[in-house]
């Protein structure tokens, strides 16, 4: 009951009589600023607390309904927030910000990686897969959250979501990215560098498809498309190459990958994949796989042929994973 | 929706306008009508509530709001919100050194008790904590002669707080200069008959971590629990490093940047006026103390971690000519004084390797940012304080915002200071309100325009810009 309500509830008669009811109001008045005073310190503690929730039989979000607070929340906590994540799912990850699951404790590892850009890419987190740019070993993270680890030695193994595990003897593919890339890109034969493949949708409706026509302004309005027009700087809303994503998109994987992965032991692509079927660990993918080193660039050089032909699977599109592109 | 999270953090109208014009549409919910004359009893009711109410959520809701995000925070507020996440804030210190003392007199002294010596320093006093450690705070009688004097070292503690009381090394003086305050005989000296010296090294302390830095510091260290060196570990472990010492200083370094490469990570170090102190071979130094550090809680099996002191580049922005209004009243000292005040506060906090247009890109010290700054106020970070003498063109945060004043004066003695967009006399005070948050750049007042011949200068990755600067005001008159 409303202070002001209760106020009213204890009058007495000769409270409310016609000559003093004004008086009355008055009070009523008082109660109803001590009313506002307290129900804005209360919001204002909700707000604080990243408990978004969107139960049945629970006020939305818990009861403080603008969720721009989580945002707030998730600067300091270093949580980045996805383009079409739930305040929910938000909110939830904000509270396990330091988990050893998804959270700080992960960090530099592969689960700390896979688990950020699930969360950024949901509600529906795509496919996604570790690999090395020169090695054989493969992690998959499956849409359901389970792991598996496969290696081209053969002694990977699943991790279910039940927290057992299971031996996989899958030999995996023995990745060559660039050893044999002429000229050879300035990282070639360094060690510890590997790559994502995340597989399309990316995150609906955007990563869904390629960038349509030279003449489709796609889903975030392409300024490459109109050659007649001279934007500034693009705004994060623009279109990229190769993909309906827009700027923001790559640059908040850029951003996830940067912050939540090892120093010294560099990211270098971001392949999306619109083929299912490509890049399996077990070597079954008809297409292309990146093992005869000459992948460093878009196209190789054939010889016989002078010509360049391209280099890597044609259904894919390979982000450089450092914002401003690596070197060619 | 109900209520936003803008309503909860931005002060209400300080005159309690917003209330009462609310209270009275509410009162005629109830039934009420309420004139609105200034003269009507009602309304004059309506009004003390909205003025109270507003000045009560003003000054302890939104404070206490604010501070549960880190954007917001500021001030003791600020203090609290990261050291419930663990991080505490640095303090202002009480800076100390030992120092040699002499008894050039006849009379055994035992100068050992607190307080018992007490010397000055460019009008700062400094008192003994007791002897250090390993000496007795006795000094014998001085035999005569040619004989060296007796000898004791005392820790000397600034008496004030503060980097204003710091000395530079064998600076107190020795005889015959006499002690603010000690037992005859006694002075400052190594004792030695001959050809007396003072030596001692240099008391050093520190102003206290601004919120800015302390915003800085605590987000990063989110990283501290992840058990792999990512990025944002390498400055949290950087930016939390003290020095030896009693107590434990922290490291003047405030700037970082980490260059990652194949399986190693070079650290640049900045502190806010250059390059951090020190290298990786002198125990006691920035640079080596913040690699003993990374090298523990960043150093994974395979990644080389190099730390190093970010190279210094000059950069000289010549001349910045501003141009201010007659009209304003502002003095060509103090139109120089707040623009020397934002450049240097800007330059202090600009990363080492500049600012990039394009990410990954060069980086650069941009002219346009400079002449911005140029024209620019610093929003101070100091809270407001009762009974204060505030000078012209003093700024202080209260109750979330930010507040100048063109005139100065005394702050009242009560209260909680200066609210809302439109706050009342304060004292002697007139506080314009500037913003919310305790830290950043606004419009200068009177400034209008700047000329400068500087042009963008590319800084390299690992370097550190210090940008030297002329001001030179001229002030117009907008009627002729």
């Amino acid at each position: 009951m409303a202070l002001s309500d209760f106020i009213d509830s204890i009058a007495p008669p000769w409270a409310k009589a016609a000559s003093r009811v004004h008086w009355w109001s008055m009070f009523r008045l008082a109660g109803v600023l001590i009313d506002v005073l307290i129900e804005g310190v209360y919001q204002g503690r909700k707000a604080g607390m990243p408990n978004a929730v969107d139960l049945p039989g629970i006020e939305a979000y818990g009861g403080f309904e603008d969720v721009r607070s989580l945002d707030y929340i998730g600067e300091d906590l270093g949580v980045l927030h996805g383009l079409t994540e739930s305040p929910p799912d938000y909110a939830y990850r904000l509270r396990h910000a330091a988990s050893p699951g998804i959270g700080w404790q992960a960090g530099g590892l592969v689960t700390g990686v896979l688990e950020q850009l699930a969360g950024i890419l949901g509600p529906t987190p795509p496919l996604m897969r570790v690999f090395q740019l020169q090695g054989g070993d493969w992690w998959t993270r499956n849409q359901d959250g389970s792991y598996v680890h496969q290696r081209h030695t053969g002694d990977g193994r699943r991790y279910n979501l039940d927290g057992t595990t299971t031996p996989d003897a899958t030999v995996a593919v023995l990745v060559d990215w660039d050893s044999a890339t002429v000229p050879p890109p300035a990282d070639q034969g360094q060690a510890g560098r590997w790559g994502i493949v995340i597989y399309a949708p990316l995150n609906t409706p955007y990563g869904t498809t390629d960038d349509g026509t030279f003449d489709d302004p796609g889903i975030v309005g392409d300024l490459w498309n109109d050659p007649t027009t001279q934007g500034p700087d693009p705004g994060p809303w623009a279109g990229t190459v190769g993909t309906n994503a827009p700027i923001c998109l790559v640059d908040l994987v850029r951003s996830v990958v940067a912050q939540r992965s090892m120093v010294g032991f560099a990211c270098c692509y971001v392949v999306i994949a619109f083929d299912p079927d490509s890049f399996n660990p077990d070597g079954s993918s008809s297409g292309a796989y990146p093992t005869d080193g000459t992948w460093g660039h878009h196209t190789k050089f054939v010889a016989f042929a002078n010509t360049r032909i391209p280099a890597r699977l044609g259904t894919a599109e390979y982000w450089p994973a450092a914002p401003g592109g690596r070197a060619p | 929706m109900a209520v936003t999270i803008d309503d909860l953090v931005t002060p209400l109208a300080s005159d309690g306008s917003e209330v009462r014009g609310d209270l009275i549409a509410i009162a005629g919910y109830l039934g009420l009508t309420i004139p609105q004359s200034p003269s009507e009893p009602g309304y004059q009711l309506v009004d003390m509530m909205g003025r109270w109410g507003t000045r009560l959520w003003n000054s302890r809701a939104i404070p206490a709001i604010r501070a549960q995000f880190g954007r917001f925070a500021s001030g003791d507020w600020a203090t609290l919100l990261w050291r419930s996440r663990g991080v505490d804030k640095n303090l202002a210190t009480f800076g100390s050194v030992p120092v040699r003392l002499e008894n050039r007199g006849g009379t055994f002294q035992d100068v050992s008790a607190p307080g018992a010596v007490q010397l000055a320093y460019n009008g700062k006093t400094y008192t003994s904590a007791g002897p250090a450690p390993g000496s007795t705070g006795t000094l014998g009688i001085w035999p005569g002669g040619a004989t060296n004097y007796p000898t004791t070292i005392l820790t000397m503690q600034a008496d004030e707080v503060g980097s204003a009381s710091n000395v530079p090394p064998n600076a107190f003086a020795g005889y015959p200069a006499t002690p603010a305050s000690a037992p005859p005989g006694v002075y400052v000296g190594d004792g030695i008959f001959a050809a007396d010296t003072v030596t001692h090294g240099a008391l050093v302390a520190s102003n206290g971590e601004t919120d800015v830095a302390l915003l800085a510091r605590g987000r990063a260290a989110q990283a501290l629990a992840s058990p792999m060196p990512v990025l944002l570990k390498f400055y949290a472990v950087a930016l939390s490093t003290f020095l030896p010492g009693s107590p434990p200083t922290p490291v003047a370094t405030s700037r970082v940047r980490v260059i990652p490469g194949a399986a190693t990570a070079d650290v640049y170090l900045a502190t806010p006026s250059g390059p951090s102190p020190g290298d990786t071979s002198t125990p006691g130094t920035d640079v080596y103390e913040i690699d003993v550090r990374l090298q523990l809680f960043c150093g994974a099996p395979g990644l080389t971690i190099r730390t190093h002191p970010a190279a210094l580049l000059n950069v000289n922005a010549g001349t910045l000519t501003l141009y201010v209004t007659a009209s304003s009243g502002v003095t060509v000292a103090a139109a120089t004084a707040t623009a020397q005040a934002a450049l240097d506060d800007w330059q202090s906090k600009l990363p080492i390797g500049g600012m990039r247009k394009v990410a990954n890109g060069i980086g650069y010290v941009f002219a346009a940012e400079v002449g911005k700054i140029a024209q620019s106020q610093l929003q101070a970070s100091a809270s407001w304080a009762r009974g204060q003498t505030y000078l012209p063109g003093a700024t202080v945060t209260a109750n979330g915002s930010a507040y100048y004043t063109a005139t100065g004066g005394i702050s009242a003695t009560t209260g909680a200071g200066p609210s809302g967009t439109v706050p009342p006399p304060d004292g002697t005070i007139t506080w314009i309100y500037q913003g919310p948050g305790a830290s950043g750049y606004v419009q200068a007042p009177g400034v209008f325009d700047v000329a400068m011949s500087f042009v963008d200068t590319a800084v390299a990755a690992y370097q550190v810009a210090v940008i030297a600067y002329t001001i030179v005001v001229v002030i117009v008159d907008q009627g002729t």
